[in-house]
C-alpha cells in the first residue's frame, strides 16, 4: 500500500480530527507568534530592509542603494574598529566575570551562620539598574571624589578596561546567583563521597564540582557574551564612547549613526552585529556542549 | 584491617544530642550492624567514623589510632552511601578508579601512588568481583539501581580499606534485589575479611547479615549482641518490641511466687514462668511473649479473638488480652475453635516468657 493510498484509506473522522488538531496547535502557537513577530522578526526584517537604503539628514527621503551599502559598511574601517573594541570588551568581561562569580559562589556556598546576608550582598547588583550602577561606579573611580584614585575613564588606553570592570561588577550578582544555584544542586553525598575517596578540596573542585557545574557555566558563557556584545548604557554613561572613540563598541556606533541620521548604515551594522552575536553564541554551544555533562546520578 | 572503638562518644548538633555517650567495640573483621528507628543516631555514628562529622566528646579509634582529629580524606575507610553518590560525569571505570588516584598504597612494603597499569588491574579485579566487567565504559545514568549499587560497592572495595561503612545501602532497591544483595554482601564480607559497619533500620537486614547487632534508640546504645542473642534475650522493652516480626507481645502482669516457682497473673489467668531470681511476690511486671511462642490451649489466659489472617504457611490470630492487643503466630494450626468474636485461652512455655521492669523497662531474669 503506497502512502497516498494509506492516506485515502483513512476514515473521514481521522482527517477531521487532524484539521481540528492543527487549528488547536495554531491557537496555542498564536501568542508567541504574535510576540516574536512584533518584537523580533518584524524589527529584524525591517532593519535588513533599511540597510538597502540611504537616507538624507532629516530622514525625509531615502534612496535605494542595494547590497552595495552592506559591502561598504561591513568591510569598512568603522565597522572593523567597532568590532575590535567589542571583542576586546567581551574578552575583558566574560572570563573574568565568570571566574569571579564562581569563586564568590564557592566561597559563599557553605553552611555558616549569617551566610545568607553575604548571599544577599553578593547578589545585590541584580536588583540594581545599569544606569544606577554606572553612576555609582563613576563616583567610585572619580579622580577627585572617588575611593579609587585612578583616571582610567579619561585615558584612551584604559577607558575600555574601566568600563569593563564596571560591567564585571554589575554582572557579578547574576553570575553569583546562577553559579550558587548550580552548586547547591550538587548532592551533598557526592561531595562527601569525594572527601571519603580522599580528594582534597582543590582536587574535588576540579574533578567533581566543575564538571557537574558545566551546564551552568555553558549557559553563563553564552549569556555573558551576548550581554557584552549588547552593552550600551554603561558605555553611554561612563565614557560616551570616548575618550578618542576608544570605547565605541558596535552597539555604540550603531546608536550614534541612528542619531546622526545614517539610518541605513546603522542598520547594516546592526545586522552585522546580530549575525556575529548569533554565530558566536552558536559556536560556543557547539564547541562547549561536547564537554558539558547534563546527566544525573539520581534514578 | 582493624576494629573501631567508640569510647563514651557523644555528638551534639546544637541542642540535639544525636549520639549520647556511646561505648562500643567493633572487632576486626566483624560485620557489625547499627540498627534502630529513623533519627536514632545511626548515621551520625557512622559519619563520625568516616570523619564527616566531628566528635563532640569522647574518643573514637580506628585500630589503635585515635581519629578524633584525623581528616576524613586521611582515614583508611570506604563508605557506601544510601544514594550511592556516584560521580555522574564519570564512567564506571573512572568512578571506581577515583580512590586509587587520590591516595598512596602499600605495594610490596613500599608506600607510594599506584601506577596506571596497577590501577587498571585493581579496577578490573573489583569489577570482576561485583560483576561489572561489561559495564565499565557506561556512565551511572545508563545503569539500573542495582548496578549503581554495585558500582558504589566496587568503588569501596577497590581501596581494600581497613573498614567499610555502609549507610542503608539497600534501601533504594526493590524487595527481590534487596534479598539477593543481602546474601551477596555476606559472601563479599567472607571473601574480603574486612570490618564492615552497616547502618539500617531494617531488622531483617540486621538479623540476616550481622555478626553482631548494636541496637540504638534516641542516641543511646540499647544492646549489643549476636542476632540470636538479641532476639532470644532482649535487654529491655525497646529491643524486645523493635526486633521480631510481628513484634513481641507485651502485657502488664503481676508476679506470684509460691513454692519456688513463679507465675504471672495476666488478666484472669496465670502463666507459669519457671524459677526466677529477679522477682518477688507481688511485683508488677511487663510480660513479653513472642507471637510464635504463644499457642491456643485448654488453659492459660483468656484472649478475645478479633481477627485471623491466613498467610498460607501460617496464620496470625489477633486478640485482646486484658485490654491489650496480642498476636498469636500459629505455624501449625490444628483443629481449634478460634473464630473472630469468640474467646480462647492462650498459653506459653515458661522459658519463652520474658519479664521486664515496668519503670526501668530493663529485662528481669
Ligand atoms: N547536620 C545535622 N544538623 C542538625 N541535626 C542533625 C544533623 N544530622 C543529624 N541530626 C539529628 O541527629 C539525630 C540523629 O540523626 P541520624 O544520625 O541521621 O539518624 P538515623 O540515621 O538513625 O536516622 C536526628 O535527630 C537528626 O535530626
Ligand atoms: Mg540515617
Amino acid at each position: 500500500m503506497s502512502a497516498t493510498e494509506a492516506t485515502r484509506a483513512r476514515p473521514s473522522w481521522w482527517r477531521r480530527r487532524r484539521t481540528r488538531e492543527a487549528g488547536l496547535a495554531a491557537l496555542f502557537l498564536a501568542p508567541s507568534v504574535v510576540v516574536f513577530g512584533a518584537f523580533f522578526f518584524y524589527p529584524i526584517g525591517r532593519i535588513v530592509y533599511l540597510g538597502f537604503f540611504q537616507q538624507n539628514q532629516t530622514r525625509t527621503r531615502q534612496r535605494w542603494v542595494g547590497t552595495e551599502q552592506y559591502v561598504e559598511v561591513l568591510t569598512g574601517d568603522e565597522f572593523r574598529e567597532g568590532l575590535s573594541i567589542t571583542v576586546r570588551y567581551v574578552l575583558y568581561t566574560v572570563p573574568a566575570g565568570l571566574v569571579l562569580g564562581v569563586l564568590l559562589a564557592v566561597a559563599a556556598n557553605r553552611r555558616l551562620r549569617g551566610i545568607k546576608i553575604f548571599h544577599t550582598i553578593f547578589a545585590s547588583t541584580v536588583a540594581t539598574s545599569v544606569a544606577v550602577a554606572s553612576i555609582v561606579w563613576l563616583v567610585l573611580i572619580n579622580p577627585t571624589v572617588g575611593y579609587l584614585e585612578v583616571d582610567w575613564l579619561r585615558d584612551p588606553d584604559r577607558a575600555l578596561f574601566g568600563v569593563a570592570l564596571s560591567s564585571i561588577w554589575q554582572n557579578l550578582g547574576l553570575t553569583f546567583i546562577i553559579v550558587l544555584a548550580g552548586l547547591q544542586a550538587i548532592p551533598e553525598e557526592i561531595n562527601e563521597a569525594a572527601t571519603v575517596d580522599g580528594m582534597s578540596p582543590t582536587r574535588r573542585f576540579f574533578t567533581v564540582t566543575l564538571p557537574m557545574l558545566s551546564p551552568t557555566l555553558l549557559f553563563l558563557v553564552v549569556v555573558l557574551t551576548v550581554f557584552a556584545f549588547q552593552a550600551f548604557a554603561q558605555i553611554d554613561i561612563l565614557t560616551n564612547g570616548g575618550p578618542a572613540g576608544s570605547t565605541e563598541t558596535l552597539v555604540f556606533k550603531i546608536f550614534q549613526q541612528q542619531q546622526g541620521g545614517a539610518v541605513g548604515e546603522g542598520s547594516v551594522m546592526a545586522v552585522g552585529l546580530f549575525v556575529i552575536t548569533f554565530l558566536v553564541a552558536l559556536g560556543q554551544f557547539l564547541l562547549l556542549e561536547r564537554r558539558v555533562h547534563y546527566g544525573s546520578d539520581r534514578a | 584491617m582493624s576494629g573501631v572503638t567508640f569510647d563514651q562518644v557523644t555528638k551534639r548538633f546544637g541542642d540535639v544530642v544525636a549520639v549520647d555517650s556511646m561505648s562500643l567495640e567493633i572487632r576486626d573483621q566483624e560485620f557489625m550492624v547499627l540498627l534502630g528507628p529513623s533519627g536514632c543516631g545511626k548515621s551520625t555514628a557512622l559519619r563520625m567514623i568516616a570523619g564527616l562529622e566531628t566528635v563532640s566528646e569522647g574518643e573514637l579509634r580506628i585500630g589503635d589510632t585515635t581519629v578524633n582529629d584525623v581528616e576524613a580524606k586521611d582515614r583508611d575507610i570506604a563508605m557506601v552511601f544510601q544514594s550511592y553518590a556516584l560521580y555522574p560525569h564519570m564512567t564506571v571505570r573512572d568512578n571506581v578508579e577515583v580512590p586509587l588516584k587520590t591516595r598512596s598504597y602499600d605495594v610490596d612494603g613500599d608506600r607510594r601512588k599506584l601506577r596506571k597499569p596497577e590501577r587498571a588491574d585493581r579496577v578490573a579485579e573489583a569489577a570482576r568481583i561485583l560483576g561489572l566487567s561489561d559495564l565499565l565504559d557506561r556512565k551511572p545514568g545508563a545503569l539500573s539501581g542495582g548496578q549503581r549499587q554495585r558500582v558504589a560497592l566496587a568503588r569501596a572495595i577497590v581501596r581494600r580499606p581497613e573498614v567499610f561503612l555502609m549507610d542503608e545501602p539497600l534501601s533504594n532497591l526493590d524487595a527481590k534485589l534487596r534479598a539477593q544483595t543481602r546474601v551477596e554482601l555476606v559472601e563479599l564480607h567472607r571473601q574480603l575479611r574486612t570490618t564492615i559497619i552497616y547502618v539500617t533500620h531494617d531488622q531483617v537486614e540486621a538479623m540476616t547479615m550481622a555478626d553482631r547487632i548494636a541496637v540504638m534508640e534516641a542516641g543511646r546504645l540499647q544492646q549489643v549482641g549476636a542476632p540470636r542473642d538479641v532476639y532470644a534475650r532482649p535487654a529491655n522493652l525497646f529491643v524486645a518490641r523493635f526486633i521480631g516480626s510481628p513484634p513481641m507481645n507485651t502485657v502488664d502482669g503481676r508476679v506470684r511466687v509460691d513454692g519456688g516457682r513463679a507465675h504471672v497473673e495476666v488478666g484472669d489467668g496465670r502463666l507459669d514462668v519457671g524459677p526466677r531470681t529477679g522477682v518477688a511476690d507481688g511485683d508488677a511486671v511487663v510480660v513479653g511473649i513472642r507471637p510464635e511462642h504463644l499457642r491456643i490451649a485448654e488453659d492459660g489466659v483468656t484472649a478475645h479473638v478479633r481477627a485471623i489472617e491466613w498467610l498460607g504457611h501460617e496464620r496470625h490470630v489477633y486478640c485482646d488480652v486484658a485490654g491489650t492487643p496480642v498476636i498469636v503466630r500459629d505455624t501449625d494450626p490444628g483443629e481449634d475453635h478460634a473464630a473472630p468474636g469468640t474467646d480462647v485461652r492462650v498459653q506459653a512455655a515458661p522459658d519463652t516468657v520474658h519479664l521486664f521492669d515496668p519503670s526501668t523497662t530493663e529485662r528481669i531474669d
